[in-house]
């Protein structure tokens, strides 16, 4: 199919102006932040870019007509391949649609457009004393519509939970082009035990089920003061065990990170204001809350970490704390600093084990690098179990990039092996969806059954989670 | 062609944080291609010769301002401007340079010519109704693309407005705009120098810095112009100082990366001697100004602190002023949209990123804005015109001026 092509030609008069099909610009659209794409770009017949539900509708029918599969797109910040095209594709790309349709605080909730950006939700929330807390480290970039198709999360997971939590109920265009409201067609309550839970489904249903039009999100009074404890360590697995004590000390931090020492070098190279210590491992642990309880929280987990960390430090000035977490976000890109000529390697990235199994975990990380010989960082939400890996390899080079890709798969096949997931906030995508029988059994045939159910034409974003 | 390229892209780690930050991915409505993201990919895979170019793909790499906003952003440490910078370059080498752009770089690397130019600039406009009081602000006359109000070229050039009163101290280099155009500035830094107990020399025959021409990808241009400036300047050991943020960011750092073959070592020599004028007052001594002048915002010009290694900061001098009050914007680092060739190319983008840029500003309550570029100050003159705000744009060096003056 071209530019020319009739289907396509229709497709240009249903947004008009809002349609690419210039090969070179539509090349852009073969990547997201995945390895997978890198390696693999195949772009898309076309590109919209909607305004409105009605477009969106109108969208799905025009595909349903002629066979094409639509990939719906945020931002591209996933790391699983799960915005790119498979097959004959147009990409629909959201980021337009941006509108924070109600800010409705006095009922503890907001209704976004998918195209929304997560920090400039909380940047309209803050001063009303609000937030919408699902941090990905994407959180200045990504978009909510992309945060609810995957379930994101990130580092405040450990108290707040994943994006899930917070979806109240959602409008989505189906395969067939109607819209449904899940949740309660005009609900506006926090919660409802009422029908099978939709919103639940389409919540992590990457795309492949329908295409989320607007987000009903529950948000939460913003904490009046945060701290963070800083301990050193100079054994990777011990820092694993520092997790352990910090819950035992009967403490929820709102974020419990942890750097090894090549992440650590990461963040100097990139921050160098900062000053991060160098060792073999820290353990960043937040707390927020009233002022007074933060300060006993903080001194609490101090304690505990006393007893197993070399080192422990404290903060309480919020612009050093954000500092802190702004390098902390943005470490799988600063990790292309530790040495030239190398890029980021994403796959592999995204393990989650049971906490109880994390300096395993990380033992096993560093076995697999070791024999792979693939510089890496490691860094994560260690206080959800959640371990992210940055290999690093001169994707120019063939062998480099076999080492690479032999290393995530052992990394995934660890994290199955200590009964845990090869994706705890990321997304299947393409990058994964070889370990779904592996990780699910005969769940995956439900899977299967319900994506057959509501996409009989097989146009929802195909190819992706192995279904 | 340059073999680290490729590799210079491979460093993107596609997280996608530069694309909050760019000015034309915002006005795009959010096309992927038109975010420093999508263009560093493409052209990446341009260079290595995977994608072939397309209509779409010339635009998409028009539409950069080569503002840097990305390259502050990337905690991968991507020089998206280099990249870009190459992929032109290739566009250049392989489609050519469209004729305008060709004429326009003949014309940078004669300065007689373009002094003449000017000048009968200036006299058309007088003759068309009256661009000939400078005074009378603002400057600005309507010119045939789009409705943009551009400014009247100058009766006399700079450097025939201050004569010569002794020693020299420094070299002034006033780049194209200020001494053509934004005269007023550079007469300001003279007057200040002098307080300052420093004097400037002219020296004749300086050329354009040369970005444009290195904008549009024609690289052995830029090193020519680069070339002639780098031995001029070669002559003296004295500070160079440039009232203009985008010809400081030149001197320093393309000069260094894209230096003229044979003059490398004398590129490093000069990037370290030159000084904005910024920099150059805020080490000295100045009386205080008496005048009460009012509030000022500031405007930081991209090329004072976006991807490069020594940051500028002009609202340092704005707080010294006894005379002014300064306010802050709430948006500090957010680009004017000017971008030189971009705001001819993309007229339309362009002003619909000043007209955001001033609401920033003039949300502050100031009443006029002080900045350090003469390309941001036409651009936001314009922007002030059109919307008929009751608002001055002026160079920060010309409102120290007025300041130590008035009273």
């Amino acid at each position: 199919m071209t530019a020319e092509s009739p289907p396509l030609q229709e497709l240009a008069r249903l947004l008009p102006g809002r349609v690419e099909t210039d090969a070179a610009r539509r090349h852009c659209y073969a990547f997201d932040a995945s390895h997978y794409s890198r390696r693999h770009p195949r772009a898309p017949l076309a590109v919209a870019l909607p305004a409105a539900v009605e477009e969106v509708q109108a969208l799905v029918r025009w595909a349903g007509r002629h066979r094409v599969a639509l990939i719906p797109r945020g931002a591209g910040t996933g790391q699983a391949s799960g915005a790119v095209p498979v097959g004959n594709a147009v990409v629909v790309d959201l980021s337009g649609m941006n509108a924070v349709r109600e800010l409705n605080l006095a009922d503890l909730q907001v209704v976004v457009e998918p195209g929304v950006i997560p920090e400039q939700l909380n940047q309209a929330l803050a001063p009303e004393g609000f937030f919408f807390p699902p941090d990905p480290g994407s959180v200045k970039m990504c978009t909510i519509g992309g945060m609810v198709a995957n379930n994101a999360s990130g580092m405040r997971a450990v108290k707040y939970g994943t994006t899930k939590h917070y979806v109240l109920g959602l409008e989505v265009v189906l395969a067939d082009g109607s819209v449904i409201t899940t949740g309660g067609a005009r609900s506006r309550v926090l919660k409802t035990v009422s029908g099978y839970d939709l919103t639940g489904l389409f919540t992590g249903s990457e795309g492949t089920l329908g295409i989320i039009t607007a987000i009903r999100l529950r948000v939460v009074p913003l904490p009046a003061a945060r701290g963070l404890v800083l301990a050193t360590f100079s054994d990777l697995e011990r820092a694993g065990r520092g997790v352990q004590a910090v819950f035992r000390a009967g403490l929820v931090p709102s974020a419990l990170e942890i750097m090894d020492r090549s992440a650590l070098r990461a963040v100097r190279a990139y921050r160098p204001e900062l000053s991060v210590p160098e060792t073999e491992a820290v353990l960043l642990v937040e707390m927020d809350g009233l002022p007074g309880a933060v300060e006993e929280a903080l001194e609490r987990a101090a304690a505990a970490l006393r007893e197993v960390a070399d080192e422990v430090s404290f903060s309480q000035d919020p612009t050093e704390c954000e500092r802190l977490w702004g390098a902390r976000r943005a470490l799988r890109s600063a990790s292309g600093r530790l040495a030239e000529g190398v890029g980021v390697v994403t796959a592999g990235e995204d393990i989650g084990v049971p906490i109880s199994r994390v300096p395993e975990a990380l033992g096993g990380i560093r076995r697999i690098l070791r024999e792979t010989g693939v510089l890496a960082t490691v860094y994560g939400h260690v206080g959800d179990g959640n371990i992210h890996v940055a290999l690093l390899a001169d994707t120019r080079d063939e062998a480099e990039v076999s080492r690479a890709e032999l290393a995530a798969d052992r990394l995934h096949l660890l994290a199955l092996e200590l009964g845990g997931t090869t994706t705890a906030e990321h997304g299947v995508g393409i990058s994964r969806a070889q370990y779904m029988e592996q990780e699910h059994g005969p769940a995956l045939a439900v899977m299967r059954a319900i994506k057959r159910a509501l996409d009989p034409g097989g146009i929802m974003n195909p190819g992706k989670m192995g279904l | 062609m340059d073999g680290r390229l490729p590799a210079m892209a491979l460093k993107c780690a596609a997280c996608g944080q530069c694309r909050p930050v760019c000015p034309s991915f915002g006005a795009s409505g959010g096309w992927e291609h038109e975010s420093p993201r999508g263009r560093v990919l493409l052209s990446g895979d341009l260079l290595a010769g995977k994608v072939a170019w397309t209509p779409g793909a010339v635009e998409t790499l028009s539409r950069c301002l080569l503002c840097n906003s990305c390259v502050a952003e990337c905690p991968s440490g991507v020089p998206v401007d280099d990249i870009i910078l190459e992929a032109r370059a290739k566009r250049a080498r392989d489609l050519g340079l469209p004729a305008g752009k060709r004429a326009l770089g003949r014309v940078l690397a004669r300065p007689g010519l373009l002094a003449l130019l000017a000048r009968t600039g200036a006299v058309l406009a007088g003759v068309a109704g009256g661009g000939g009081n400078r005074i009378r602000w603002p400057p600005l006359r309507r010119a045939g693309t789009g409705g943009r109000l551009v400014p009247t070229p100058a009766r006399q050039a700079l450097s025939a407005q201050a004569a010569p009163r002794g020693t020299p101290t420094f070299v002034f280099y006033r780049g194209c705009l200020i001494e053509h155009v934004t005269t007023e500035a550079g007469l300001a830094l003279v007057g200040l120098a002098r307080l300052a107990g420093e004097e400037p020399a002219f020296l004749p025959g300086e050329v354009c810095c040369g970005l444009p021409v290195l904008a549009w990808g024609d690289i052995a241009g830029f090193r020519r112009l680069a070339a002639r400036n780098i031995k001029l300047f070669g002559v003296t050991d004295l500070p160079v100082v440039t009232a203009c943020a985008t010809c400081t960011a030149t001197l320093r750092k393309y000069y260094v990366k894209y230096p003229p073959p044979g003059l490398e070592a004398e590129a490093r020599e000069l990037a370290g001697r030159v000084q904005d004028a910024v920099e150059f007052l805020a080490a000295r001594e100045l009386p205080a100004g008496r005048g009460r002048l009012g509030r000022y915002t500031y405007h930081q010009p991209c090329h004072h602190h976006k991807g490069i290694e020594r940051k500028v900061d002009g609202s340092a001098l704005l707080s010294r002023l006894g005379g002014v009050d300064y306010v802050p914007p709430s948006d500090p680092a957010a680009c004017c949209g000017f971008g030189g060739s971009f705001s001819v190319d993309h007229y339309a983008e362009s002003r619909a990123l000043a007209q955001s840029r001033l609401e920033n500003l003039l949300a502050t309550g100031a009443s006029g804005v002080a900045t350090a570029c003469p390309g941001c100050l036409v651009h936001l003159r314009d922007a002030i015109a059109q919307g008929g705000h009751d608002f001055e744009a002026v160079h920060v060096l010309e409102l120290m001026w007025r300041a130590l003056r008035s009273g």
